[in-house]
């Protein structure tokens, strides 16, 4: 006996027997099962078997265990659980509680069901669960369909609601009744009101168009097919733009979106349509289109290493296009295909472009920028074309970037022309200003000889103590008169420099401490003789070496600080103020103060102040003896050297001139040290045995000891010596004239035969750019004027001696190379075996001059590369042996290289083997380093 | 024997002889080993007994070059002072000098044989 819930009592047997028999006969399904943690089945009828697609009781027991869990789908099971154990406890009628899931048939499809189940004490089966369950999927899924069309119409009418409010109209009109049956907007047409006809609508719209082909594609647009199949998939409205004019008279761009819906309530299909004004948004479109079309042939953004093409079609860009093939796809095989593929190698290093073009490197580069731009040139079909790649960060964070990609082939080759024009039109105008001032220039230095001619002859006249106090005058004034002539030619030829761009700046080492030491010297000498007081200030390091031309920055300091001497009137005062007003990354910025208590200039001369010829009263010039192009040539210096000049002054108070420049600070390893004067070995080359001996004293003095010669030939023949004996001179002093030949062909010759191991410095009688630029062509280091040459000797040898040498000598490997030695001593020949086989040479060694020459002879021509002659042998000596070897027909014997070995170091010995025909002359005992450079540059 | 020592206390700038023998210690000494036995020693004894200058500058020159190239400094610079006497012909009694520059190679032999 078992009591139900409800206290109804059932006998156990009579009553299983029962429900089992009714549960046969009811065609739905039925079953029960334990309301226990086990959820086994105790009872379960045919048409249960059947839902779950089984044919007999025994398939269904395999597919779900006979449990009732193991006939929920496992997805379902934890809910329908929850949900049976709520609605018991529930105050719910009867027990009955109904919960729909899924199961999974027999054949794996999966099916819904539903399912009334009501909890029960059954006599026979204890605590149970008896449910009835149906197949419902068809009917879930249409009502799941209802509910999404419900969706739709509620999310299209929200869509509809919001873009109505800025329409020029909108409606919508139910198509089952044919009527409209809401408007809004703020452009309507007539019949645009709530109960007017759906064709009037459609016939208004159909009319407004302009532009032929409009009204087709809104008939097409908005085919009730094609906007209840968007209705069904779920797709956004229907849309397109036309221009149109309106009932109102207004033309203009109008978008018009329209979607369809049924209306879940009443089931009519419902049409909301809106129109809106589109001219921003068409000009945009426009913009992209055709603007952006024409400037970028694409117009692409990366994500995650991936293009998209947003503007851009292959088809319209000519040939020379690296256009991708698909709109989508990797962007690095996109560059490695399109763009790698075609790259100019001659333009491009293949790798370094492709980290360039690399999405980490655009990363890199946008970080901070808000652009980056590669440019490419490809080579396609043979043609050169020029491509820009111009990246831009749409948004950092996520790495979304915009490519634009332009062909500028066109514009570049349109560059190229116009440049072309312009350098051809620069270049004629350069021509006929260059013929005016090499015509200047010309007569200014040829007027310079007969300048220097009355100069001296004047001088020389005023010595005559017996002039009479008038022409003594007259002599003092045409002196003065030359004096000033001559400055005036000077200047000329100075600014002719400037202007024909042969004015250069000499970038040499030098030390700042000694420019200014002699600027202030002259200055203060000039001050003193003048009576004026002079005041220097220096707050730089003196130490310091910089870069750059020194004696163009003493030029124009000096010029500036003549100047204030010439305009103050004593007992005035000028200051010389230096500073260093600015250290940047190894630049030193400089600042000279000149000021002076003089004669000052009014505010308005001040901005012409740097105009050549020009004075504030010219009158006045010749009482300073100015030429009028001290100014300008100045401030044409300092703008070369990219520095700045300023001036302030004020009538009857003075001046103050401020000059700027960086100077590059110069590494001087041991510069603070003296250089080592013993390394020098020098040669004065001067007519003048007073000269020469003065030369001598004043390089004694610095420590460096010097051979002379008196004429070129001498010194010629001198060097060539200590060449052959590789013992150069590496410092020859040059006078620019002499009578047997002039300093200048003395100094080509030199450094035609000798440049590698000599430096030369010229010495003149007078100086200037134009003689220095000769000097300097010539092939001369450095320049000294003569009076100069005790004061600067010193710096000017330190600085062309430490300069690096630019030209470095012929080398060759000695590695393989053959020699011929000729030695008779076994000892010597032992030594320089093994020196030349450490190099890897190989050595025939014979014991005298005639074996010599025999191996010579019997070799084919070209075995040996040189030839290691001992002078003084037995049987046959070196020099007899090379004169042998010259003499020979073949094509090696004239070639050669031969070098003397002796232990001589006498200068005739040496000039006997070069006259038989000897190339180098090396002293015993040999040096190995010195043995393998002589080789080195002998051997080709 | 002959040994780097040896020489250092014969006053031999070994380190430079060795230097221009590339380093190699047992090469320079293979060399210096050869230099008693140097036959230009006695033709530079003849000849300065006979007074045959010619002769004897060229065998006081071959000496000069090879003990330069060896740094036997000491018997260089007399083998030196030599040559150039002999070179320009200056007629004086050469034994002397000649039998110091052989003392100097028996003080060598001496070393090497002992």
């Amino acid at each position: 006996m078992v009591m139900t819930k409800d206290n109804k009592i059932l006998s156990g047997g009579d009553l299983t027997s029962a429900i089992e028999w009714i549960g046969e006969q009811i065609p739905g399904g039925f079953f029960i099962y334990r309301a226990d943690d086990s959820t086994e089945i105790l009872y379960a009828n045919d048409a249960v078997i059947k839902i779950f697609g089984c044919s007999d009781i025994d398939e269904f027991k395999q597919l779900t265990g006979y449990t009732f869990r193991g006939m929920v789908h496992p997805d379902d099971y934890d809910e329908v659980d929850k949900s049976i154990a709520n609605q018991i406890s529930s105050e719910s009628s009867e027990n009955r509680d109904y919960v729909t899931y899924r199961i999974i048939r027999r054949d794996k499809s999966v099916r819904r069901v539903e399912d009334y189940g009501h909890y029960a004490g059954f006599p026979g089966y204890g605590d149970v669960f008896y449910v009835f369950i149906g197949d419902i999927t068809e009917n879930y899924l249409a009502q799941q369909e209802d509910y999404r069309r419900s969706n739709v119409y509620t999310a299209t009418m929200e869509r509809y609601s919001s873009a109505a409010e800025k329409s020029l109209s909108a409606c919508i009109i139910n198509l089952s009744s044919g009527v409209v049956e809401e408007v809004r907007g703020n452009d309507l047409y007539s019949c645009d009101r709530v109960g007017a006809d759906k064709e009037d609508y459609y016939n208004s719209r159909l009319n407004s168009f302009l532009v032929e082909g409009d009204r087709e594609q809104f008939e097409n647009s908005f085919r009730l097919e094609e906007l209840m199949s968007r209705f069904y998939k779920g797709e956004p409205p229907a849309d397109m733009a036309a221009y149109c004019r309106r009932e109102s008279g207004k033309q203009c761009f109008v978008r018009f979106s329209m979607a369809v819906a049924h209306n879940p309530e009443n089931g009519d299909l419902m049409l909301f349509a809106v129109e809106a004004e589109y001219n921003n948004e068409k000009a945009t479109e426009v913009l992209n289109e055709k603007v952006l079309v024409q400037q970028y042939d694409m117009v692409a953004y990366i994500v995650d290493n991936n293009y998209s093409v947003v503007i851009g079609d292959a088809e319209k860009i000519g040939k020379g296009s690296i256009f991708p093939k698909h709109r989508n796809g990797v962007y690095s095989d996109y560059i490695r295909d399109y763009v790698l593929e075609t790259a100019f190698t001659e333009a491009h290093d293949i790798d370094e472009l492709k980290t360039s073009l690399s999405v980490e490197e655009i990363e890199k580069n946008l970080e901070n920028n808000e652009s980056y731009t590669v440019n490419v040139v490809c080579r396609i079909d043979g043609d050169i074309y020029y491509k820009r790649f111009t990246y831009y960060a749409v948004d950092k964070e996520t790495k979304f970037y915009l490519l634009l990609k332009s062909d500028v082939t066109d514009v570049l080759r349109h560059e190229h022309e116009q440049n072309e024009i312009l350098a051809d039109a620069l270049k004629s105008a350069e021509q006929a200003n260059a013929a005016k001032t090499s015509f200047l220039s010309n007569m200014s230095h040829e007027i310079r000889t007969p300048m220097n001619a009355i100069i001296g002859l004047n001088s020389i006249a005023l010595r005559d103590r017996d002039l009479s106090q008038q022409t003594r005058d007259y002599l003092i004034k045409i002196g003065e008169s030359a004096g000033h002539l001559l400055n005036l030619i000077n200047d000329i030829l100075d600014m002719s420099r400037i202007e024909s761009g042969r004015m250069t700046l000499r970038k040499e080492e030098f030390l700042f401490g000694s420019v200014i030491e002699q600027i202030k010297i002259m200055t203060q000498s000039q001050c003193r003789d003048k009576g004026l007081e002079f005041e220097f200030i220096n707050s730089c390091d003196p130490e310091e070496w910089y870069f750059g031309d020194d004696t163009k920055l003493k030029q124009i300091i000096i010029n500036i600080l003549s100047n204030a001497i010439k305009f103050t009137d004593p007992p005035g005062k000028v200051t010389f103020m230096v500073e260093k007003i600015a250290y940047f990354d190894r630049r030193s910025t400089i600042r000279f103060t000149i000021k002076d208590t003089g004669i000052g200039m009014d505010e308005s001369f001040l901005p012409t102040i740097f105009d050549a010829f020009t004075q504030e009263d010219s009158s006045r010039s010749n009482r300073y003896g100015s030429t009028g192009l001290g100014m300008a040539i100045t401030k044409n210096i300092v703008e070369m050297m990219n520095g700045s000049i300023t001036v302030e002054s004020k009538k009857g108070e003075g001046s103050t001139f401020k000059v700027t420049v960086t100077l590059k600070d110069c590494d001087r390893p041991g510069s603070k040290k003296a250089f080592d004067s013993n390394l020098v070995k020098a040669l004065v080359i001067d007519d003048d045995e007073v000269a020469l001996e003065h030369a001598g004293f004043v390089l004694e003095n610095i420590g460096i000891n010097c051979d002379t010669a008196t004429s070129g030939v001498e010194a010629l023949r001198a060097m060539e010596i200590q060449h052959a004996k590789h013992e150069p001179y590496n410092l020859v002093f040059v006078d620019r004239k002499m009578p047997d030949c002039n300093g200048l062909d003395v100094t080509r010759e030199i450094s035609r035969g000798y440049h590698d191991e000599t430096k030369i410095i010229m010495l003149t009688a007078y100086s200037g750019d134009d003689v220095m630029d000769e000097a300097v062509a010539a092939g001369a280091d450095g320049f000294i004027t003569k009076s100069a040459f005790p004061s600067i000797a010193k710096s000017e040898i330190e600085k062309v001696m430490l300069r690096e040498n630019k030209r470095r000598k012929h080398k060759t490997s000695l590695n393989g190379k053959h020699i011929l030695l000729a030695e008779d001593m076994p000892i010597n020949a032992e030594i320089l075996k093994q020196i030349l086989a450490l190099k890897g040479m190989d050595v025939v060694h014979t014991e005298n001059g005639r074996e010599a020459l025999k191996a010579f002879e019997s070799s084919e021509p070209g075995t040996f590369d040189t030839i290691l002659m001992d002078v003084r042998m037995p049987e046959m000596d070196g020099l007899e042996a090379t004169v042998a070897i010259r003499g020979l027909d073949r094509e090696d014997a004239r070639e050669i290289p031969i070098i003397a070995l002796t232990a001589n170091a006498f200068d005739e010995d040496v000039q006997r083997s070069l006259q038989v025909g000897m190339n180098a002359h090396l002293s015993k005992p040999v040096e190995p380093n010195q043995l393998y450079s002589t080789l080195e540059e002998l051997i080709d | 024997m002959i040994t780097i020592d040896g020489l250092k206390k014969l006053g031999v700038n070994t380190d430079e002889g060795v230097s221009r023998c590339m380093g190699s210690e047992q090469f320079y000494l293979k060399l210096v080993n050869m230099i008693p036995d140097e036959q230009d020693f006695d033709k530079l004894k003849e000849a300065a007994d006979a007074g045959d200058l010619q002769a004897g500058f060229e065998a006081a020159h071959a000496l000069k070059g090879v003990l330069g190239n060896l740094s036997l400094t000491k018997m260089f610079d007399k083998c030196s002072e030599i040559t150039e006497l002999l070179r320009a012909k200056t007629e004086i009694d050469y034994t002397p000098l000649v039998n110091q520059l052989l003392s100097m190679r028996d003080e060598l032999k001496a070393l090497r044989d002992s």
